[in-house]
């Protein structure tokens, strides 16, 4: 078995090196790296999700992550805050650095990990209670206890997930009042409150109506000054419209990795072309 | 169009089908709630006198009749037993009849205190009070103290007062005209309720059936009336009087009457259950569902606790004697260096610690249940704010599953309010002496045993001396005992209500 696999797997990390050092032309100007992945490679019980994985995530800038379903886009996504560790049978090699921190290691703290690298999830999962409760829940839980510093930050949270001109006169209504668009950018609003370094989008617009869908486009492009965002989507017209970078994935391996111009204009694999241009099969 | 009639039409059948067993449901529950009130009720209800003949057949010439009279409580042919108690001759076999048109219109029914041979209820007249006195115009029922007191204006130095009596009759000129009467009180159990005030007679002297003469001790009668007599008015009083001694009569003073230490003994063994059990049967469950690793052990543990909830009660009252109040109790009343056994006697802790042992599975199915539930979006979405797994289950598993929770409490209620077999072991008694709870330290007495109303209507319907006349109270227990249960469901059903609303999670 692992004979007949080890070609082609050798010849993509051959591949994906050699690209390195470009891309680290292209991006290293701009800004310094927040995440990388070196070698990840992820194995759910006996399937291999993610294979011998290498990315370089840029510090504020908007990375957004293609593919078609099952790739192992969301299980890249979820390696950069160890959820991974809830799946029962997941292993995980290879090295996480966050900020040159390798975090791919048991001794690593996931609780105060998580609170640097944020997560949205693909549909809005409130809690089972007030829109201010949901907002206040991580600053709580580290243990805010004046109401003044929870009000200012909520507030500042609502506002930079463009929601509290909407909600700021039923703070006290539950959650589950609100609409499956005021309820995903209330999850965007919950997670920027703890101020993470990295924030982590799954898919945040896909549950979402056009309009609903555009304002989290909006959001997004606004947030990247403050954090960097890594992102997952289906929808290729968006993740030409809000990101900077973009990486195409296959079969849980790395394709192609460049700046969102140049990989939609002219990518440089005939998998990313097929893909971007809808010959996908 | 036609196609869509169609099928609307060979869909038809079976809403009837399905709407059927709903009403069967309905019907079966609302017949054996009807049944029970009906039958329960009645008991309550006065029922007029009627003299009933009994025929004799004779093995040669005519037959030869006897008078009885009774009232008439269940409509079916009467045993040679019971014609036997009721002092009637017997003969080879015997015949009844009704004569229901011909009523002793001034036969008074007595309730008392002490039974006698066959009821505690007596039927006879008074031959002493002439029964068209103002009496039967103004009051039909009459209260002891009122009919003596009309017995001391007619000639009888007599007189009893309830407690309290002498305050009200102050200002009344009422008293023995022969000058201040000679107080002698009385030590019977009657005497908590009226404070005997007697000169010359005690016994009230009836004549019954046959012309045989009974004679009353007077500090025994309830109340008497003329139950031939009685308007509906009159009846629906005598019924509201009777209904309320039932409730709140003390057992002591009343053997058949008084379920009101039995509703209390029920409500607190119910209520000590659910303390112990909730939290014990929530952190099992919490354990169980998000603690414990995936291995044949947690899914044996499951499997176990699953068929725990199948072991006959029983056992668990055999369990809850065995441990709990001889290994315990005993161990208890060493530690505590009682001489005396307090702990390792039947008691009320025993019992709701043995009920809580047998709800318990219940509750932990329950839960955990809800906490499979729980959508592991929420989960995630609390771990991925740097929540701890034990700031995520108390800030957020546990509200949500909260109603889950609830229903565990709810089956739990309804399962252990229900359950008499263990509790013969472990606490419930017949008569307790005293109730479990009072105004003495500590309030609360676990040790005591207490009544519970499910074994009060067994032992009603089978150890009583008069079981038949005992039947129509059962069905009266019954109806009660329904009724309890379905209080303290409803207010479990409220509560989970409130958390519905509370943790109401509309698109998830």
């Amino acid at each position: 078995m692992s004979d007949l696999k080890q070609p082609p797997f050798a010849n993509i990390a051959i591949d994906s090196d050699e690209r390195e050092e470009e891309r680290e032309a292209t991006v290293s100007e701009p800004a310094a790296l927040k995440l990388e992945a070196q070698m990840l490679s992820l194995h759910y019980a006996e399937t291999l999700a993610l294979d011998n994985v290498n990315l370089a995530i840029p510090s504020n800038k908007v990375t957004v992550c293609i593919g078609p379903s099952g790739c192992g886009k969301t299980t890249l996504l979820r390696c950069f805050n160890r959820m991974n560790d809830l799946i029962i049978g997941c292993r995980m090699t290879g090295r996480i650095l966050l900020d040159g921190e390798n975090i791919n290691n048991r001794r690593v703290d996931v609780v105060s990990l998580r609170r640097r690298v944020g997560m949205v999830f693909q549909k809005p999962n409130p809690f089972p209670m007030s829109i201010y409760d949901n907002v206040a829940y991580g600053l709580r839980i580290q243990g805010t206890k004046y109401r003044r510093i929870l009000d200012e930050a909520v507030e500042a949270a609502l506002n930079a997930a463009a929601l509290w001109n909407e909600v700021k006169d039923r703070l006290d209504r539950p959650a589950a009042t609100l609409s499956g668009g005021q309820q995903q950018r209330l999850m965007i609003a919950r997670a920027i409150a703890i101020q993470p370094e990295v924030l982590l989008l799954d898919e945040p617009a896909s549950a979402l109506d056009p309009i609903s869908s555009l304002k989290v486009e909006e959001l997004i492009h606004e947030l990247r000054k403050k954090f960097t965002i890594v992102m997952v989507t289906h929808n290729m017209q968006q993740a030409a419209r809000v990101s900077d970078f973009t990486a195409f994935m296959d079969q849980g391996r790395l394709i192609e990795f460049a700046t969102t111009d140049r990989l939609f204009t002219n990518p440089r694999e005939k998998k990313t072309e097929d893909y971007i241009t809808g010959r996908y099969s | 169009m036609s196609r869509l009639a169609r099928s609307a039409q060979q869909d038809a059948p079976w809403v009837w089908f399905h709407a059927g067993a709903v009403s069967l449901c309905l019907f079966l529950m609302l017949s054996l709630l009807g049944f029970i009130g009906y039958r329960g009720l009645q008991y309550f209800w006065p029922k007029p006198i009627e003299t009933v003949l009994l025929m004799e057949r004779a093995e040669s010439g005519p037959n030869v009749g006897h008078l009885a009279w009774g009232q008439r409580w269940v409509n079916q042919e009467m045993p040679r037993l019971q014609a036997q108690m009721l002092g009637l001759p017997l003969g080879t076999r015997q015949t009844l009849f009704y004569f229901g048109d011909q009523p002793p219109d001034d036969w008074l029914v007595s309730d008392n205190t002490q039974p006698s041979l066959w009821s505690h209820q007596e039927y006879g007249w008074v031959p002493n009070i002439e029964h068209n006195t103002p009496l039967s115009n103004k009051s039909k029922t009459l209260d002891v103290q009122h009919l003596l007191m009309l017995r001391l204006k007619n000639r009888t130095r007599l007189m009893v007062m309830p407690v309290g009596w002498e305050k009200r009759q102050q200002n009344r000129a009422l008293i023995d005209p022969t000058g201040p009467p000679a107080l002698e009180k009385t030590d019977s159990p009657f005497a908590s309720h009226y404070e005997g005030v007697l000169l010359g007679a005690t016994h009230w002297q009836v004549e019954g059936a046959g012309g045989r003469q009974y004679a009353i001790p007077l500090d025994q009668i309830h109340q008497a009336y003329y139950p031939n007599r009685l308007s509906w008015l009159d009846k629906s009083r005598l019924f509201a009087q009777n209904l309320k001694g039932f409730l709140v009569a003390s057992s002591s003073a009343h053997h058949q009457e008084g379920v009101l230490p039995a509703i209390v003994g029920t409500v607190l063994m119910v209520f000590l259950m659910t303390l112990l059990v909730t939290p014990l049967g929530i952190c099992a469950a919490v354990y169980l569902h998000e603690y414990a690793p995936r291995n044949r052990i947690t899914s044996l543990i499951r499997v176990g606790v699953s068929n725990m909830a199948a072991v006959p009660s029983i056992v668990y009252g055999v369990f809850g004697l065995g441990f709990f109040i001889h290994t315990l109790g005993s161990a208890m009343d060493n530690m505590l260096g009682h001489q005396q056994p307090v702990w390792a006697t039947p008691g009320l802790l025993w019992a709701s610690l043995t009920l809580a042992l047998l709800t318990l599975p219940v509750v932990i199915i329950t839960t955990e249940e809800g906490l499979a539930r729980v959508p592991h979006r929420l989960r995630e979405g609390s771990l991925a704010l740097g929540a701890t797994q034990a700031e995520t289950l108390i800030r957020v598993i546990l509200p949500f599953v909260a109603p889950a929770m609830m229903t565990g409490v709810i089956l739990a209620i309804a399962r252990a309010a229900g359950e008499v077999a263990p509790l013969m072991l472990v606490g419930v008694v017949k008569l307790a002496p005293s109730l479990p709870i009072d105004q003495s330290f500590p309030f609360l007495h676990l040790e005591k045993p207490f009544m519970h109303l499910g074994y009060h209507i067994y032992e009603t319907a089978l150890f009583n001396p008069k079981a038949d006349a005992a039947r129509p109270l059962v069905f009266a227990m019954a109806l009660l005992l329904v009724l309890v249960i379905a209080l303290l469901n409803a207010t479990a059903i409220r509560v989970r209500q409130r958390l519905r609303d509370r943790y109401r999670i509309l698109d998830l």
